[in-house]
């Protein structure tokens, strides 16, 4: 191959390349704005956990340990000493369904959904409502690890796992919550769908 | 310590030293929070210390506008929560169609943000999609911007017998004018990817609130908005970025923005997998969406002087949130005979839409109703049709026509 036509070949090459990204680029972006996130800004910015466990992290604890960091961490303060007091919502207990007060203006003796561990219907979701959530004004203070124990923890006190059972990612998948029918699906949608329809 | 937890650390740091996060979070009343503003707070006043009287226009001393809080109801409706807040729209107060954002409801729990600075917030667009990106606001005020008139309702916007006046039954409702991108915008810059029916909405409060969205409706007309009648969203509608989705319940319109995440099914949050699901008799209850068309009579209405004999203009609002309100008919007879009422204005998609009706009245005792029908032909429900629609007493959403009862002493009251 001669200088020239090398030349002209990479020309073309380059163009070419151009050409492709510059494909790429139409279909991705239009305005070039925004940026990719790093690792860094993603992780503590990005908490969206399914309810398959999808996005946990690695990380593993027991009941056991669950039970002493929950009085490190000075969780009883609000929810009880063992966790069945409140006055935030108590950890133990079947379903529960909760009364509104006499003298509540228009809700007055109607029931409505309450709380407790054995509502949630996917045990990932309570990783992840700890690791967002708690300690209340105090979001980011507990390790992967040790929301997995207090996990762990609250789970036991419901009598679904065991004391020193392994907590981790998979267990936490796995296991049928007593309220797994709880959660409906909800319906498919599309625009301009009516209100009948939606029911 | 793993890029996960480093960040973590990092953001915590900032977070609080940026927020005081660790301080207790006293329920903060709107009117004392100006954000991101070196003006020394006058407690109890309603925008802070001006230099000048000019400086904002406040409202005449003889307008006294405020919202109302729902003290009692409060605590239950909180499910326990003692810092939570709700207060109604004075929707008495309202003329046109546009609510003051300082006159918004609110519904509030823990949850709230202390001061989100704006130069630090981001919003993530990240899941199933080509490239997630992160954005700052000032990035999204550069892309092509929407401004659209939305009402927003609370899913407990709903009257009951026990209500004594026409904010009580109707007060958790108002509109606006959002201006923010498109949040299809958004996510065509992310490239979603195959296999995408839902998004995750999540917000950068307290206790990270979120909401599934389908995606057709993703794409269709949700907004990410940074505007609110002309000025940035106030901190408690969501500063600086909230979501707009038309039509759906008060709770889909996440506040204080951060993450939409795309995905291929729903991940129920914290709120949509207990309270929004397991409601009694759940079956069609569990999961509603859009809203059904709704009117209510603001004039005349319980809870104001009682009525003058003569000429009265009836006044009332009307909306949807399946579309526009194409008529509202009113009724002077309990129900007997209909007259349509006269739209004023433009009748925009899922916003307030004005209606009157011209009437004498002759001392007589008797009921005031209204009923929209949108531009689906759908018709506001009785009492007993939204009852047998939903198979339920009370169901959690309403929008049952609303009954006035006018007694030959002029007074108003609730019939429902
Ligand atoms: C300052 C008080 C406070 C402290 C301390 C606290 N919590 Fe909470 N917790 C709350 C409140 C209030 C709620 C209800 C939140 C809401 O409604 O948004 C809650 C809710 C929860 C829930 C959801 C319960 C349900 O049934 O819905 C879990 C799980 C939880 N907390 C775990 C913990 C753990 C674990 C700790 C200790 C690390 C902790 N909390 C510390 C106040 C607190």
């Amino acid at each position: 191959m001669t200088g020239a036509s090398t030349m002209r070949f990479s020309l073309l090459a380059a163009v070419l390349v151009l050409a492709w990204t510059g494909a790429a680029e139409a279909q991705g972006s239009t305005y070039g704005l925004g940026r990719t996130p790093t690792d860094e800004e993603l992780h503590p910015w990005d908490e969206a956990i399914g309810p398959m466990g999808e996005g946990l992290p690695p990380g593993s604890g027991t009941a056991e340990q669950g039970a002493v960091i929950y009085q490190r961490r000075r969780c009883g303060e609000c929810h009880g000493p063992t966790g069945a007091e409140g006055p935030a919502p108590r950890f133990v207990g079947p379903l529960q369904m909760e009364t509104y007060p006499a003298g509540t203006a228009g809700h007055a003796g109607q029931n409505f959904p309450g709380r407790g561990i054995s509502n949630f219907p996917f045990a990932p979701l309570i990783w992840s409502f700890i690791n967002k959530a708690m300690p209340l004004n105090q979001r980011g203070y507990l390790t992967d690890d040790e929301i997995y124990s207090l996990t762990g923890y609250l789970l036991y006190l419901n009598g679904i796992v065991g004391e020193t059972d392994l907590i981790d990612a998979r267990a936490l998948r796995e296991i049928e919550m007593p309220n797994r029918d709880g959660y409906v699906p909800p319906p498919p949608w599309k625009p301009g769908m009516r209100k009948a329809e939606v029911k | 310590m793993s890029a996960r937890q480093a960040g973590r650390r990092r953001f915590i740091k900032e977070g609080a030293a940026l927020a005081g996060l660790a301080a207790a979070a006293p329920a903060v009343g709107a009117q004392t929070l100006v954000s991101g503003s070196s003006r020394t707070h006058v407690p109890g006043g309603p925008h802070g210390q001006a230099e000048h009287p000019l400086e904002f226009g406040e409202r005449s001393r003889f307008v006294r506008a405020r919202r109302i809080p729902i003290t009692q109801v409060g605590h239950a409706d909180m499910h326990g929560d003692p810092n939570g807040y709700d207060a109604m729209t004075p929707i008495d107060q309202l003329t046109g169609t546009i609510t003051p954002a300082d006159l918004h409801y609110v519904s509030q729990h823990q949850n709230a943000p202390e001061d989100i600075d704006p130069r630090k917030h981001r919003l993530l667009i990240s899941g199933m999609v080509d490239r997630p990106l992160i954005f700052t606001l000032d990035e999204l005020k550069r892309l092509p911007s929407v401004s659209r008139i939305h009402y927003i309702e609370c899913i407990a916007n709903r009257p009951s017998a026990r209500d004594q006046t026409l904010n009580q039954v109707c007060g958790m409702v108002a509109c606006s004018e959002w201006t923010g991108v498109l949040l299809s915008v958004l996510l065509e810059e992310a490239g979603v990817q195959d296999g995408v029916t839902w998004v995750l909405g999540e917000s950068a409060d307290k206790v990270g609130l979120g909401t599934n969205i389908p995606f057709p409706k993703a794409m269709d007309d949700v907004i990410v908005a940074y505007g609110q009648n002309g000025e940035p969203v106030r901190p408690h509608q969501g500063f600086p970025l909230r979501l707009v989705v038309p039509g759906f319940e008060g709770k889909y319109h996440v506040k204080w923005l951060k993450q939409v995440r795309a995905l291929d099914r729903p991940y129920p949050t914290y709120w949509e997998q207990s309270h929004f699901t397991n409601y009694p008799h759940r079956g069609p209850l569990s999961y509603y969406l859009e809203q059904g068309p709704k009117s209510v009579i603001t004039f005349p209405a319980a809870g104001r002087d009682p009525l003058e004999r003569g000429f009265n203009m009836i006044s009332g609002l009307a909306w949807s949130g399946c579309g526009a309100v194409s008529r509202v008919e009113v009724s002077t007879d309990g129900g007997q005979t209909w007259k349509d009422a006269e739209i004023e204005g433009p009748a925009l998609r899922v916003a307030f839409t004005r209606f009157q009706l011209p009437w004498t009245w002759d001392g007589q005792e008797t009921v005031l109703l209204s009923r929209c029908i949108d531009d689906q032909d759908q018709v506001q429900p009785t009492a007993e049709e939204h009852s047998a629609f939903w198979a339920h007493a009370r169901p959690p959403h309403g929008n049952p026509i609303q009954p006035w009862r006018i007694t030959s002493d002029g007074r108003i009251h609730n019939a429902f």
